[in-house]
């Protein structure tokens, strides 16, 4: 290849410059090798064995998937799902319908747990000094500790834990801290502290925990929350918010509710939001005082402002109705005038509860990890015994935490990975995941939920109360830990076990007055310079999704990020400092520098920056280890949340960030429609005439509608897909080739100072542009109306996906399953794992549609409406994906698409998709209407 | 100047011509014969087992139901390898301290598995259900044989994509399946 060639080719295909880059040896090579290799497929597999079960199990048809209910934890708040188990391998999470923090839907980091179970990385040795040691070792040593701490009273003990409301652990540690009453437990939230805790302590005069119910919810204020963002509470408030939304079938509603987002960082809140406003933090709380001071609530200066004053009238109006949510890392006193405003309002009882702790432990968890490492620096630790918590990365970067854990004699980590804190500790042990632990944890509301083990944990992995219960002395089996500390008989645990919840658990709402002395302070002054905002992650969150591919290659919900974080600001902020996206900055903050590469976000606060929390990490794993940086360096343990006076400036360097989406706008297209609260008639249309051939349907025709009015851009649908459907992962170089594999996307876009989500994913034309083009038809129109794809036939010409107008195709150009490190337990053994070289996209979940089907026939009726649900549908918190069949009149998806806001996204190409769209609505304020 | 080829010599080249094609197609007939053979697809073939278990005594002689042991075949995709549970429900008393039970005994004692080597295998891409082909009305011997007359069980069918097509093609056209059972996504997902 001449040099002018290679000009040329770096010119037109940048991103293939260095595939063509091959010397004509290395092509030599290749063949001789092909050539070599070309003999052995004739050599033919080993015939198959089958392994019969020397004993049947009850109940079990072999073969045929088992489901386990159980509970997996975010923080420490636990969400019920039923687990399925494929030959004792877990394959699929679903949500536990009787579950509160479910209601049969879970989130994106739910999904994934299935990835993070089936974790080739997480650890299989207890350590000495980073030595494999066999488990039998271990327990000698933890014997021996707890031999010696409990001579000494506990003196020098010191347990450190990650935010937990496990009863039986709490249980467990109380009764260690009562016989060793000299040693003490720690708590570390990396996303802590809570400042609703602190703030409901300053008003009511106990720290209460506050929950929220957005379906009783009229008028919305969110003061930097992201309520319908990622979190514990995700599922339940976005199912509230779009319950408080979704239109009756009789026609439009009348008592919508209206959703003001104040926000420095934008998420989906504000997204969603029908009047939104970007602050920094600092403004935020000075804003929250005007409120206040509007709604009677507290006094000073009121200023004018017509957002606020509409927005106090209508939280008037909304009476009990209203509901006003501080952000967690607002300042206490926000917090505290935020319950106030609640309380004067008449929403306590209401749209907001107040409730005893869900999370056991000490209470202020970050003062604690303070107070832990001054007495590491005092030498006044001999034993640090470390369960579930990752300190040595997510502590703030003041702390020090890492130096000091060398200081310590005896420390012990347990953890599922041997990361940064297992490399720093003496001791490290396996921990076991939630799927083959025996365990419990509260829900959002304080409901217990039960765990129960899906798989038998291998390795010599032990649960955190194993260990608690052996540091007492008394070491026993992880269920029976559990079982002891649960109230009832035999009966009631079965019950428990097989429901997954533990009945009438839920804690009581109490009632609140504020104290008498309690009087609001005043607004804080203005920030000066650059503000900084942590932020957890909506991929990775803390950091402990880090390992996980599925999370890793998640887009983010509005940067569409992957792969990476950065630090985000507003494009008016970037383009005062001459920066632009890609650029790498340094952010000094104090004495301390961070290098990332900047993102601007419309709608962010300007002058602000968030740092999102989770990458950085140098020991995650081989998904996790050195993307992105380290924002925890830079938190300091007294303002974790906030900082001012940061200064940023270019480097000049650039980093390549892949995303999969890089245009924002809908080019004045008719994308995602949007409808004002009471929807006109629709313009009658009858379909302009094709030239290809109707087909006629005997059986089912298989449609969905997806309301956009629900959709809160979670990404729970995309990675349950890529579960459901053996999606593999491409990478972070792959994708910025413009070649993800995810066979369900979330489309945003930025109009109008409004943020639109659009799901999209394979529409299934009538008429497929598709279908016509394929050479080899490999890509057909089934008998009830799929647009299927036959894998075998598939010769990889792309002419599909060049004429597919949505774009939801996508092609293998490697052999991507066997390589994504994703391993072969973890796919569906009903969905086939395609090869290099072919085409695939979404199914519609056939194989669900095969298994309802066959289940039908079999009891000799028709498939009923809702037994098939796709794997987007079953997952979607906000129930925004309803699909069906839309021969059936009756059918929930044909009446859903004979709303007036139904209608076809370019429908004017005359594809006539089965999936259709429902219109997004907008609420804004009296006097606002567009 | 003299002639290089006699006349001759075009009907040589003529024959020669004609006669390489013939060859040329012959191999290639042959191929695609030998792929669509018996043998190509291991029909006839009896694999050896752990355990000489005689179907054509079982289901032969005495008479047992398909049903007994493969339990699950009406109702699931998988129609069930017996458990060694099963075989002991019998042979606990009679034939009960043969050798050639070894294995079966063993698995029903410790639990471990008897390791049978597959005679009909399907490749993986095929999403095969035996409880809705019972439950249509296909017999078992339509795919698997006469079992009942096989001392070692032996593949009686190629079970090749063709040999499925053409029951569905007959079902979809005579039967009450309809143009569904021709689709790809029937058996493909």
């Amino acid at each position: 290849m001449t040099e002018p060639d290679d000009r040329r080719i770096d010119a037109e295909f940048p991103a293939l410059a260095d595939l063509l880059r091959t010397d004509r040896r290395a092509v030599l090579k290749v063949m001789a090798a092909s050539m070599a290799l070309a003999g052995l497929p004739g050599c033919g597999p080993a015939p198959e064995t089958v392994a019969a079960r020397g004993r049947g199990v009850p109940g079990h048809t072999p073969g045929a998937p088992l489901v386990f209910a159980t509970s997996l934890t975010l923080d420490g708040y636990g969400t019920g799902v039923l687990v399925r188990s494929d030959e004792g391998h877990p394959t699929k999470i679903e949500g536990n319908p009787l579950h509160p923090a479910s209601l049969g839907a879970t989130d994106a980091f739910t999904q994934a747990g299935i990835l993070t179970f089936h974790d080739p990385d997480r650890s299989r040795a207890a350590r000495l000094d980073g030595q494999p040691q066999p488990a039998q070792r271990f327990e000698r040593a933890l014997a021996q500790v707890a031999d010696e701490v409990t001579a000494r009273g506990g003196e020098g003990l010191r347990i450190l834990t990650g935010p937990t409301s496990s009863p039986s652990l709490a249980g467990l540690l109380a009764d260690l801290l009562g016989r060793l009453p000299n040693a003490r437990w720690h708590q570390h939230a990396p996303l802590g502290p809570d400042n609703r805790r602190e703030g409901a302590r300053l008003v009511f005069g106990d720290a209460l925990e506050t929950r929220h119910d957005l379906v009783r919810a009229s008028v919305i204020v969110t003061l930097d929350a992201d309520i319908l963002g990622p979190g514990p509470h995700q599922v339940a408030y976005a199912r509230g918010f779009a319950a408080g939304r979704r239109e009756p079938e009789a026609g439009p509603k009348t008592n919508m509710n209206r959703l003001y987002a104040i926000e420095s960082t934008p998420g989906a809140t504000g997204a969603r939001a029908d009047r939104r406003l970007a602050l920094p933090p600092s403004a935020i709380a000075a804003f929250a005082h005007r409120l206040a001071v509007r709604l009677g609530v507290a006094e000073g200066e009121a200023g004018s402002d017509p957002l606020l004053d509409t927005m106090a009238a209508d939280l008037r109006v909304a009476g009990p109705g209203a509901l006003v949510v501080a952000g967690r890392h607002l300042p206490a006193e926000t917090h505290a005038l935020a319950h106030a405003v609640n309380h004067a309002l008449g929403a306590v009882g209401t749209t907001v509860h107040h409730t005893g702790p869900v999370l056991a432990g000490p209470w202020d968890e970050s003062a604690s990890l303070e107070v832990l490492a001054a007495d590491m620096a005092a030498g006044a630790v001999s034993h640090l015994v470390i369960l579930d918590s990752n300190p040595a990365y997510t502590a703030p970067g003041d702390l020090g935490f890492a130096d000091l854990l060398a200081t310590v004699p005896f420390t012990l980590h347990l953890g599922l990975w041997a990361d940064e804190t297992a490399a720093l500790c003496r001791w490290h042990a396996p921990m076991a995941h939630a799927l083959e632990s025996w365990g419990d944890a509260r829900a959002w509301d304080g409901t217990v939920g039960l765990m129960q083990p899906v798989a038998a944990p291998r390795h010599g992995r032990r649960t955190p109360q194993e260990v608690a219960a052996a540091l007492a002395g008394r070491p026993a089996a992880a269920r029976e830990l559990v079982r002891e500390r649960f109230q009832g008989d035999d009966a009631a645990w079965r019950q428990a076990l097989h429901d997954g919840v533990v009945p009438d658990t839920a804690l009581p709402s109490r009632a609140v007055a504020p104290a008498p002395g309690w009087r609001p302070a005043p607004p804080p002054a203005g920030a000066g310079g650059l503000e900084v905002v942590f932020a957890p992650d909506p991929s990775v969150w803390d950091g402990c999704f880090a390992n996980n591919a599925w999370l890793q290659e998640l887009p983010k919900p509005l940067s569409k990020m992957v792969w990476d974080n950065a630090i985000l600001l507003a494009p008016a902020t970037a383009a005062a400092l001459d920066l632009e996206n890609g650029a790498v900055a340094a952010l000094t903050l104090g004495s301390r520098t961070l290098r990332g590469p900047v993102w601007t976000l419309p709608g962010h606060a300007a002058d602000t920056v968030t740092l999102p929390l989770g990458y950085g990490r140098w020991s995650a794993g081989r998904v996790g280890t050195a993307v992105g940086f380290d924002a925890y360096r830079l938190r300091r343990a007294d303002a974790p949340w906030l900082a001012a006076g940061a200064e940023l400036r270019a480097t000049g360097e650039r980093h390549a960030l892949a995303t999969t989406q890089r245009h924002a706008t809908m080019a004045g297209r008719d994308i995602v429609r949007t409808a004002p609260p009471v929807p006109r008639e629709p313009p009658a249309q009858e379909p302009p005439p094709s030239i290809y051939p109707d087909y006629a349907y005997a059986g089912p025709a298989w449609g969905m509608a997806v309301d956009l009015n629900a959709c809160v851009g979670c990404n729970a649908c995309v990675t349950a897909c890529q579960a459901e459907n053996n999606v593999p992962v491409v990478g972070r170089a792959e994708v910025a080739r413009g070649r993800e594999m995810h066979w369900l996307r979330i489309d945003r876009y930025f109009e109008d100072q409004q943020t639109l989500f659009q799901p999209m994913l394979c529409m299934h034309c009538e008429k497929a542009p598709c279908e016509v083009v394929c050479p080899v038809n490999a890509t057909v129109h089934d008998a009830e109306g799929l647009n299927v794809m036959v894998y075998n036939r598939c010769v990889g010409t792309r002419y599909c996906s060049n004429n597919c107008p949505y774009k939801v195709r996508r092609f293998n150009w490697f052999d991507y399953a066997q390589d994504d490190g994703v391993p072969a337990e973890a796919a569906n053994p009903e969905v086939t794992v395609r090869v290099r070289g072919v085409m695939e996209k979404c199914t519609y979940c056939i194989q669900r549609i095969a298994t309802a089907r066959i289940r039908a026939k079999l009891e000799n009726r028709p498939i009923a409406d809702g037994e098939v649900v796709t794997a987007c549908q079953q997952v979607c918190p906000s129930g925004a994906i309803v699909f069906g069949d839309v021969n059936d009149p009756d059918s929930a998806v044909s009446r859903r698409k004979r709303s007036p806001r139904n209608y076809a996204l370019l429908g004017e190409l005359n594809t006539r998709p089965r999936t259709t769209y429902l219109a997004r609505i907008d609420n804004p304020p009296a006097g606002e209407e567009a | 100047m003299t002639q290089v080829f006699r006349p001759r010599s075009t009907l040589l080249f003529r024959s020669v011509f004609v006669l390489a094609a013939l060859v040329l197609a012959g191999v290639v007939l042959a191929g695609m014969a030998a792929v669509r053979s018996d043998r190509a697809w291991n029909v006839g073939e009896a694999p050896e087992q752990p355990v000489p278990f005689r179907h054509d005594l079982h289901a032969g002689t005495l008479g047992i139901d398909c049903r007994y042991c493969h339990t699950s075949v009406e109702h699931a995709a998988y129609a069930g390898i017996p458990t060694a549970e099963i075989c002991m429900g019998c042979h606990r008393e009679v034939w009960r301290g043969a050798s050639v039970f070894a294995p079966v005994r063993g698995s029903a004692d410790t639990g471990e598995p008897v390791v049978w080597t597959r005679v009909h295998d399907l490749p993986a891409h095929a999403y095969f259900h035996h409880g809705i082909h019972v439950s249509k009305g296909v017999a078992c011997e339509t795919c698997h044989g006469r079992v009942d007359r096989m001392a070692a069980v032996a593949k009686a069918e190629t079970l090749s994509m063709g040999w499925c097509l053409d029951c569905h093609r007959k079902a979809a056209t005579t039967g009450t399946g309809g143009a569904r059972l021709i689709d790809c996504s029937v058996c493909h997902r």
